[in-house]
This record gives C-alpha cells, structure tokens and sequence, in this order.
C-alpha cells in the first residue's frame, strides 16, 4: 500500500492540501482525476520529492517513500540539448535489461532512436520517455498525463503496454480523458477542489463518467453566455473592425 | 563558396593594406585563408542542426556534457585540440590553450539534465568532477608532456595551469548542482563561472576559484541528497 498520511502544502498563502490522507493499493494500475489546479502534478512531485513535504508522510509497504522507489514522467519532459533518443535511453536505464525493455517499448512506439532528441515532436518526446521509464525496473511509476500530445495509434500502444507489461508495479497516471483511465485501471481517485477524495472501483466508473459530465455541465451553465451571444459577439466585433 | 565570399569581403581592409604595400604574398595567404575556412565552416555548423549526428565513441556517454559539446562541432573540437601542439613553440600557447577550454566550461555544464537521467548515489558530485578530471588529464596530456620537453625550465607554470583547470571544472559542476532542479532545463547564467576562470590568470587566483568551489561542492551535494535521498 502506497500511503499518504495528513499531508499539508501550501505555496505561501495559496493552500493545495490541508492533511489530505490517501491509501493507494500497490501493484494496480490506477487512476487520477480532477479539474486543473487540484494539485495532481503537486502531489506528484511532493512524491518524488521535487517539492518537500511541509506536514505529513508519504509511505510505501510502511517504509519512507524515497525518489529511488519512483520513476517519474512529467507532464512536459524536457531533453538534454544535441542528444539522440538511444542515448536518451541508455543513460535512462540503470541495467542492460532495462535498456533492452526500453528500447524494445521505443521500437514498438515507432521511435527513430537515431535522431536527435531537438527534432522530436511533442508526442515523440512523449513517448520516448514513456518508453525510457517504463523500462526501469523501480517499484513505482507515475506518468502525469501520458496521454497528452500523442496520437491515437501512440495511445492505444501506451495502454497495451502498461497493461500487458506493468510487471505488479504500481502504476499511478493521471489523465483528462476519462476512456483512457477506464479502459486499464483498476481504481480511480476523483480528486476535487474542495480536496474531496473519491475512489471508484471498475463498476462505479459510469457513475464517476457521470459526475464528471454533471460538474462541467455546471461549469458550462456558469459561465456568461451573454459574452457569447449573437448580438454581444457582433457589439464586440464592432469594436474591431 | 559562398561563405569563402563573405569572408574575404571581411578581409578585404587587410587584404587591400597589404597589396597597397606591395606585400602580395600576405595577401595571397589571407585570401587562402578565407577560402579554406569557407570550406570548413559548413562542416562545422551544419552537423550541429542536422537530424542526425555522428558520435564521437571516444567519448563515453557517462560524461554526456563533453561528449554532446563535442559532437556539435567535432571538426572545430580537433583543430582546437591540435592547437595545444603549438606548446613546442611557446609555454604560453599551453595556457592559453587551457584558458579557453576552461572558458568552454561554463556552456558545457549550463543545460540541466532531467530527473530520470541523474543517477544520484553518495558523493554524485565528487565522484562526476573526479571522472571529468580524469578525462580532461587525458585530453591535455600530450601538450602538457611537450611543454614540458620543449620547456622544461617552465613546468611549474604548466602544472599551475592544469591546477587552473581542475579548479574550473570542480566549479563549474559544483555550480551546476548547486543551482540544479528537475523542474526547469536551464539553470541560471553563470557569470560568476567566467569571472572566477579570469581570476587564475592572476598569480594565486586558483586559491580564490577552488575555495569558492569547495563551498559550492558542498552545497551541491546538500542539494542533491535533497532531492534524491
């Protein structure tokens, strides 16, 4: 069990979590959910110690959770300059079985190894460290929106991946597109803004599809329609031209 | 042809004195020159923007700074280091010589890598100067022994000179991991890495540049424990 105990952090004034306590099951693919600005990235770097941890406790199998445990791909991850994806890889990988595992999931992700890192596209970078993490052989993985930037093709093959080649780690990725949770987790934690924490097993998944659904209707139905409206647009547009 | 062009139009005040002074054979030389540079700048620029690059194997990959400097421009990299010959002629092409390369330093630890590619253990940062040592003693080892064939009388000018350039890349890595995060790919220009570097040119500067990054070895390590341990 990955445990997170009363944890509280806050950027100066700005609190993101006041003793917020989660119990993740290890060795399960799960799911993280919620609007922008919850602190799913926060949480996830508090993980890996990016960010310290002002109050509480993060355990893993009742031990300290260290950065050594967790392979961690961020939402944008940046490259070193003038380096070629294989390079990327065989710097990444602490063994040569990890280095075979990464490079076989690049090949898989159709990545060209041999070019430079600076002409990948946003999905190819992606995927390469996708691809680079997911061959290492630490405990834990987390992957914030893995999805992002990747073509469908990419996204299906990811999915195969953690699914079929997960290896009992405990895979934590959050995501903004709900199938793609749904279609491998076996638990999703609804995070919200009010720092309520929900768990949804493969069952309850249509009723999180519903609520979700329910709160951006209710984003849609605050917002100032007027702004939008016909006869507002033209006024505005009036102004420009 | 086009860059040899450009470069003889730059010249031409020079190449236009020594003709008026009758001086043809400079003239002709520069004009040479120009027209051999002009060759070799497209070798060496374009390799750096293209999709793919050739490695440099000599190179392990473990020192990426170096090797990913280097394989930008390999071409420029192996005139540079042929110019460190020159010590037959004079000690001072020596410390001239390690001066610049020192002054590379700077580029060479700026980028960050990410949080993935740093396998940090115990002592990452001592460990990383030790092994870059090692290899720069490697690289300035066969001008250093011709000086001190050629001038014998000098060497403890040519060891103050390596001790120079210790000095610089135990600072300039002391300075990459002091500022290091996985959270942005640049860490912040550092002047103070230049300012230092210049300093050694003054007799006992060292003293100044390696007590610095003592100081900031220190903190690097803190740094580093923080994030990773």
């Amino acid at each position: 069990m990955l445990s997170i105990k009363n944890l509280s952090f806050s950027f100066g004034n700005k609190v993101v979590f006041d003793n917020l306590s989660v119990d993740i099951p290890s060795e399960h693919i799960i799911g993280i959910v919620g609007k922008n600005g919850v602190g799913k990235t926060t949480l996830f770097r508090i993980m890996t110690n990016i960010y310290r941890i002002q109050k509480g406790s993060i355990t893993f199998h009742d031990q300290k959770l260290t950065p050594g445990d967790i392979s961690f791909m961020p939402t944008e991850p940046y490259f070193y300059p003038y380096m070629k994806g294989g390079e990327y890889i065989r710097i990444v990988a602490n063994t040569t079985e990890e280095y075979q595992k990464s490079k076989a999931y690049a090949r898989v992700l159709d990545l060209p190894l041999n070019e430079l890192v600076d002409n990948y596209s946003t999905g190819m970078r992606k995927k390469l460290a996708f691809a680079a993490l997911f061959g290492q052989s630490k405990p834990v993985v987390i992957l914030d929106e893995p999805y992002n930037g990747v073509d469908l093709a990419g996204n299906e093959t990811i999915q195969h991946i953690i699914t079929h080649h997960h290896d009992n780690k405990t895979i934590i990725l959050s995501s903004h597109i709900l199938s793609t949770l749904t279609d491998i987790c076996s638990d999703i934690i609804h995070f919200t803004e009010h720092q309520e924490i929900t768990h949804y097993q493969p069952a309850e998944y249509p009723l999180l599809a519903a609520k979700l659904t329910k709160s951006s209707q209710k984003g849609w139905s605050n917002y100032n329609k007027e702004a939008i409206s016909t006869q507002a647009f033209k006024k505005n547009m009036q102004f420009f031209c | 042809m086009y860059v040899a062009t450009e470069y003889i139009i730059i010249a031409l005040p020079f190449i236009v004195f020594h003709l008026y002074f009758g001086q043809y054979q400079v003239a002709l030389w520069t004009i040479l020159a120009c027209m051999f540079l002009g060759w070799l700048s497209p070798h060496i620029v374009i390799k750096a923007f293209s999709a793919n690059k050739k490695s440099v194997s000599f190179l392990p990959l473990h020192l990426f700074e170096l090797k990913f400097m280097v394989e930008k421009s390999p071409v420029l990299w192996m005139l540079f280091w042929c110019t460190g010959l020159l010590t037959i002629i004079h000690p001072g092409f020596f410390i001239f010589w390690l001066f610049l390369l020192a002054l590379a330093l700077p580029e060479m630890f700026g980028p960050f890598e990410s949080k993935d590619m740093l396998h940090w253990k115990t002592h990452f940062v001592r460990s990383k100067i030790f092994s870059f040592i090692k290899f720069f003693s490697g690289i300035i080892a066969i001008p250093f022994l011709l000086g001190i064939i050629f001038h014998g009388e000098m060497t403890a000018l040519l060891l103050y000179g390596v001790l120079c350039l210790y000095a610089a890349i135990a600072l300039n890595i002391a300075l990459k991991y002091h500022q290091y995060t996985p959270l942005y790919p640049n860490g912040r220009s550092q002047n103070i890495s230049g300012i230092l570097t210049m300093l050694m040119l003054l007799p006992g500067g060292v003293i100044i540049t390696f007590s610095y990054a003592i100081w900031k070895y220190f903190s690097a390590e803190q740094n580093l424990k923080s994030l990773y341990a």
